[in-house]
């Protein structure tokens, strides 16, 4: 409550020096930092700052009463994305957010395609069926062989301990799913990302999320991708930023 | 507006939201329907986990709670779920009946949410993940609007009489376990 009461004297300051034709800019946070806004009555744009220059990316996070439910997230960033759209919500409620960066190191990764000769109709055919995932399950496979473990939070010890040897298999009684294993060398990891990297891509996406010590799932293309690159991230979070809320009014398109 | 001030804007809300403490969601109050749970077939329930340990591709294989019924007014629910795991596809987690299974928010293969009937996608879901679900049904234009973490995915029409909220697990026509969910953050509210 003092740390907020400060801010807002500090933005009266800021607003009171703006009256004049020279504006101080504040400072640059030292840490993350989150803002939002409401560019609608039930759209909200967020803007985070984060001056660490080591981060892996920033998972954004929000709620809707922090005292009954956890925060989930809405997305997960590369470091150079800071911006996000939270659209279309529901009218009249109040929305807590956060972001929170992660680090961790990553493995080799892999290309994953699909048959060429598979059209996209067929693929959409297929795709449209029911399938059998039962090989998909999160699991955590016996190692082949000995592997020492080792702390990814530590700067001495993270390269030796990132998942290696990541291998895809395309599971061939379905019709985009193929099943990834890799080598756990980490101690300390909060869990898995598999990431991706769309052709003609410059960066990966976090798509999906694993617990601590699994070696092997299943996950599939949806149509129309049929191809990627993949790697997985043993991954930990950092302290949550401020928190930000806002009141969202009614929907003008609900009509309700 | 310039930036100083929508700073200061929401500096200020989120100043008022502190004083007040509880939830103060514009008119929006809380609602405490009962429930009974179902299960069928491969389907058990333990605390907050449903789940279904068979691969069947037939018969009634369910495990779910059924909340109060009501035809009146506007009831929003809300819930937190992840799914632990999915060995099949085309699962149901919850539900808005009306005079019968009318809008079935359900996961397919490890990565997406969709509406049963339609098949519309309603988001990109990993499995393992939380997601939360929010189901506003206004009884006075037999509508339920639907959001997958706060932001709507969908209007659903064509709703009449009585109406109640399912959560759980449930093997929809063409769907088969075995799967594994959780919810969690179970809330309803009314205005």
């Amino acid at each position: 409550m003092m740390r907020l009461c400060s801010c807002v004297l500090l933005m009266f300051v800021g607003g009171l020096s703006g009256c004049s034709r020279s504006v101080t800019e504040p400072a640059a946070p030292e840490t993350l930092r989150l803002s939002a806004s409401m560019i609608s009555p039930v759209d909200i744009a967020l803007e985070w700052h984060d001056p660490a220059t080591d981060v892996a990316g920033h998972v954004l996070e929000y709620t809707n009463d922090p005292d009954k439910e956890g925060y989930v997230p809405l997305g997960f960033f590369p470091p150079n994305h800071t911006r996000f759209v939270h659209p279309r919500l529901i009218p009249e409620t109040k929305f807590y957010y956060r972001v929170r960066a992660y680090y961790g190191p990553v493995s080799n990764s892999v290309e994953v395609s699909l048959p060429k000769e598979l059209t996209a109709e067929a693929y959409a055919a297929a795709y449209a069926l029911p399938e059998d995932y039962q090989w998909a399950p999160p699991a955590t496979l016996p190692e082949s062989s000995n592997v020492t473990k080792r702390s990814i939070r530590s700067t001495t010890t993270a390269v030796e301990a990132a998942p290696s040897n990541l291998k895809a298999e395309l599971a061939t009684h379905t019709v985009s799913g193929f099943k990834l294993t890799w080598t756990d060398r980490s101690s300390d990891e909060q869990g898995f990302f598999l990431e991706w990297q769309r052709e003609g891509s410059s960066e990966f996406f976090v798509c999906a999320l694993v617990e601590p010590d699994i070696n092997s799932f299943g996950w599939a293309f949806e149509p129309p991708e049929k191809t990627g690159s993949f790697r997985i991230r043993a991954s930990y979070y950092g302290e949550p930023s401020n928190v930000v809320t806002l009141l969202t009014g009614k929907d003008p398109e609900l009509g309700e | 507006m310039n930036k100083a001030k929508v700073s200061v804007a929401v500096l200020l809300v989120g100043l008022s939201a502190a004083a007040h403490s509880q939830v103060a969601n514009g008119p929006w109050s809380s609602w405490n329907p009962s429930f009974n749970t179902q299960t069928a077939g491969c389907g058990s329930i333990s605390g907050s986990t449903f789940s279904l340990s068979c691969s069947t591709g037939s018969g009634e294989q369910r495990a779910e709670r059924r909340y109060e019924t009501f035809s009146s007014g506007t009831k929003q629910f809300q819930g937190t779920v992840r799914v632990n795991s999915l060995g099949g596809d085309r699962i149901s987690l919850q539900q808005t009946f009306a005079s019968d299974a009318w809008s079935m928010i359900a996961v397919k293969k490890p990565g997406t949410l969709y509406q049963v009937r339609g098949g519309n996608t309603l988001a990109s879901y990993s499995i393992g993940s939380s997601v939360r679900i929010n189901a506003v049904c206004y009884t006075g234009s037999d509508k339920v609007v639907n959001y997958v973490n706060g932001s709507m995915v969908e209007t659903y029409t064509g709703g009449s009489g009585s109406y109640y909220f399912k959560l759980g697990a449930y093997r929809t026509s063409t769907g088969a376990g075995p799967v594994s969910v959780t919810w969690s953050g179970i809330s309803f509210y009314q205005k």
